[in-house]
């Protein structure tokens, strides 16, 4: 029983990391069907920006301040610069965009920084653990629960009880007639930007602090679960993020536990074909309401 | 003389003197690239480089072109075409140290670069057969996006099916047999097989699908069974390329055949315009050129000039090229059509 709230602690901490990091990209593709390929270079440079301040010796919360500013900065101008030239253009032409964008994304921070992966320092409270009635928790853990929960209701209250949401929310739905009523879709589009870089932005604070390290190739691993729970879940929606990340979270906290150890080398195989499977019953995703058939 | 092909399924006539005027490429490239060998042996590795990746780019083209969704799974058939070419190519008596633990009706076995290329094409295109059943059912960003998941599943199993494939550690052992003639006679074969496919009802029916899902539907078309076949012949095309590739590196680890290989490929079709054949073997002799050029820039020599050295160029240069075709020419420099071979008495 123990051993199960144990998986179950594990897997909505895990989840709630994989549900900010799938609501990140899915609010930028709810305004315009981009699925961004250069998201997780976000969490690299943010991951840059953080260990080359604590590194020059300033405190943690100035480099958790300064990757704040750079990730928001970063998505800002990405989506201003290349990506809304293309709000037009059909998906997959956005989609090999921002692939290009990655990789210019990644010679920069691989030619600035180096290709080896250097240490990110988080404070040490968060690596504390305690026990509940034989259940371990550690601090980080409970962080990311309540750090998802907030920037989730945060995010609520933006999308439902303020103008901008409302502009938002129009955009999403009919970006043509959302336009004809006067709202500035260029506008909504680059704030759209950086409230996704605010959610990046904290996801890349949790994510650092549970790996440790920042690579110029160290993006793959939270672009593909982002990628990953937005499609389980449902393309552009911010329930499917939430589900998507969680139940990715719940595979793999339970595929880790209850593995056979001949098996452990394929974890990440058999979570996406489990996925996969699903997929073949729901391809719309698990919120998603039909089959978008012409994207 | 040349006349573009209409975009459309052709009678027979017209498949086979469209087949013919877009042979006239690789067969120019091909006679040229075999000069060039000739003359500079040495420079024999960047002419079947091209070669190799030239197929892969024709391969690529044929799914991304019939079908308007992005791959980035498809270096995952190079992988199985390099790993199936590789272990029936290696000597038998090297098999012994390379791959001990070989099941005895593979270990005794050894065949030379067609039927390994065969092989590999057949592997490749099993594979995309059972994958492309969930794949396929998705909407076009999503399946792009769980294409990307299908080499991550690859990649992971090569890794760690270490009887057939080394795991990490490098596969070694496989004979050079690549050669000029064999590679370019072979990318001949695939464009005009690629352009035997684009100008098929087959094919019309999937450009059906990729231009109004709803409406193919309504009128009978299938979304999985019209984007199937241009997946499989697709997927198959590319393990031809990657058996060819094993045998031109002769060693390789499962790092080779990951995201990065497909940097190159995606670009020389978007450059070549994605709907057109001739366009992918353009677009692939584009970016060799320019690969080259910025290679020596990185080494600091170009033509014995000196430059400053800039690390990482290339690959700021591919993704700055990428977005500015998307942006300036999204057809591509063949404008999404191929060349038909006519008569000059037929053109009135």
């Amino acid at each position: 029983m123990t051993a199960i709230v144990q998986h179950l602690v594990d897997a909505v901490s895990t989840g709630s990391t994989y549900a900010l990091l799938g609501l990140g990209l899915t609010l930028v593709f709810s305004v315009m069907n981009l699925v961004n390929f250069a998201y997780g270079m976000l969490i690299v440079w943010g991951g840059y920006a953080l260990s080359t301040v604590t590194d020059a010796g300033a405190p943690y919360w100035v480099g958790a301040l300064t990757l704040f500013a750079a990730v928001v900065a970063l998505s800002w101008l990405m989506g201003v610069v290349a990506f809304r030239p293309f709000r037009h253009a059909p998906p997959a032409t956005l989609l090999l965009t921002s692939f290009g964008v990655g990789l210019i994304l990644q010679a920069l921070a691989s030619a600035t920084f180096g290709d080896t992966p250097r240490l990110v320092l988080a404070p040490s409270v968060l690596g504390r653990t305690f026990r509940v009635g034989g259940v371990v928790v550690n601090v980080l853990q409970i962080v990311t629960v309540v750090a998802g929960g907030l920037v989730l209701s945060a995010l609520h209250v933006l999308l439902h009880r303020t103008t901008l949401g409302l502009h938002i929310r129009a955009s999403a739905e009919d970006p043509v007639t959302a336009r004809l009523l006067g709202i500035r879709s260029e506008r909504v589009l680059a704030t759209v930007f950086v409230i996704s870089g605010a959610v990046t932005a904290v996801v890349a604070l949790l994510w650092l602090a549970k790996t440790g390290t920042v690579g110029p190739r160290t993006d793959l691993s939270p672009t593909l679960k982002a990628f990953i729970v937005v499609v389980i879940g449902g393309l552009g929606t911010i329930r499917g993020a939430v589900i998507g990340g969680l139940l990715l979270g719940a595979f793999e906290s339970f595929l880790t536990a209850y593995l056979p150890s001949s098996w452990t080398n394929y974890q990440t195989s058999m979570v996406f074909v489990i996925l996969m499977v699903l997929l073949l019953v729901r391809p719309q995703g698990i919120v998603g309401k039909t089959v978008e058939l012409s994207k | 003389m040349l006349r573009l092909v209409e975009d459309r399924a052709l009678s027979p006539g017209g498949r086979i003197r469209a087949m013919a005027g877009a042979a006239l490429l690789p067969i120019a490239v091909g006679v040229i690239a075999y000069l060039w060998i000739s003359a500079a042996p040495a420079q024999s590795n960047i002419v079947l480089g091209f070669g190799i990746s030239a197929i892969a780019a024709v391969g690529y083209q044929v799914f991304v072109g019939a079908t308007g969704i992005v791959s980035f799974g498809h270096v995952t058939f190079s992988a199985i075409g390099a790993y199936v070419a590789g272990i029936l190519t290696v000597p038998v008596v090297l098999k012994r140290v390379v791959l001990p633990d070989l099941p005895a009706w593979l270990a005794h076995r050894e065949v030379g670069l067609l039927v390994s290329v065969l092989v590999a094409a057949v592997a490749a295109a099993v594979v995309a057969a059972v994958a492309g059943v969930v794949l396929l059912r998705l909407s076009g960003t999503a399946a792009s996006i769980s294409t990307l998941a299908l080499l991550v599943i690859a990649n992971e199993i090569l890794r760690n099916a270490t009887r057939f494939t080394r795991g990490t550690q490098t596969f070694y052992g496989v004979p050079a047999r690549a050669h000029a003639i064999g590679v370019f006679a072979m990318l001949t074969v695939t464009v005009v097989i690629a352009v035997a496919f684009k100008t098929s009802r087959v094919a019309l029916r999937a450009r059906a699908v990729r231009d109004d899902a709803l409406a193919a539907e309504t009128s009978g078309l299938g979304l999985v069974r019209s984007r199937l076949a241009p997946w499989v012949l697709s997927a198959a095309i590319t393990g031809a390329s990657g058996a060819l590739l094993a045998q031109e590196l002769t060693a390789f680890s499962p790092k080779v055949f990951f995201i990065a290989a497909s940097v190159p490929i995606v670009i020389m079709v978007v450059l070549g315009g994605t709907n057109s054949v001739t366009g992918a073997v353009m677009g692939a002799v584009i970016l060799t050129a320019v690969q080259e050029l910025l290679r020596r820039v990185e080494a600091g020599n170009v033509f014995g000039l000196h430059v400053p050295s800039v690390t990482g160029i290339a690959d700021i240069a591919f993704g700055v090229i990428l977005i500015l075709v998307l942006r300036l020419r999204p057809a591509g420099v063949m404008g999404g059509s191929d060349p038909e071979l006519v008569g000059t008495r037929r053109t009135r």
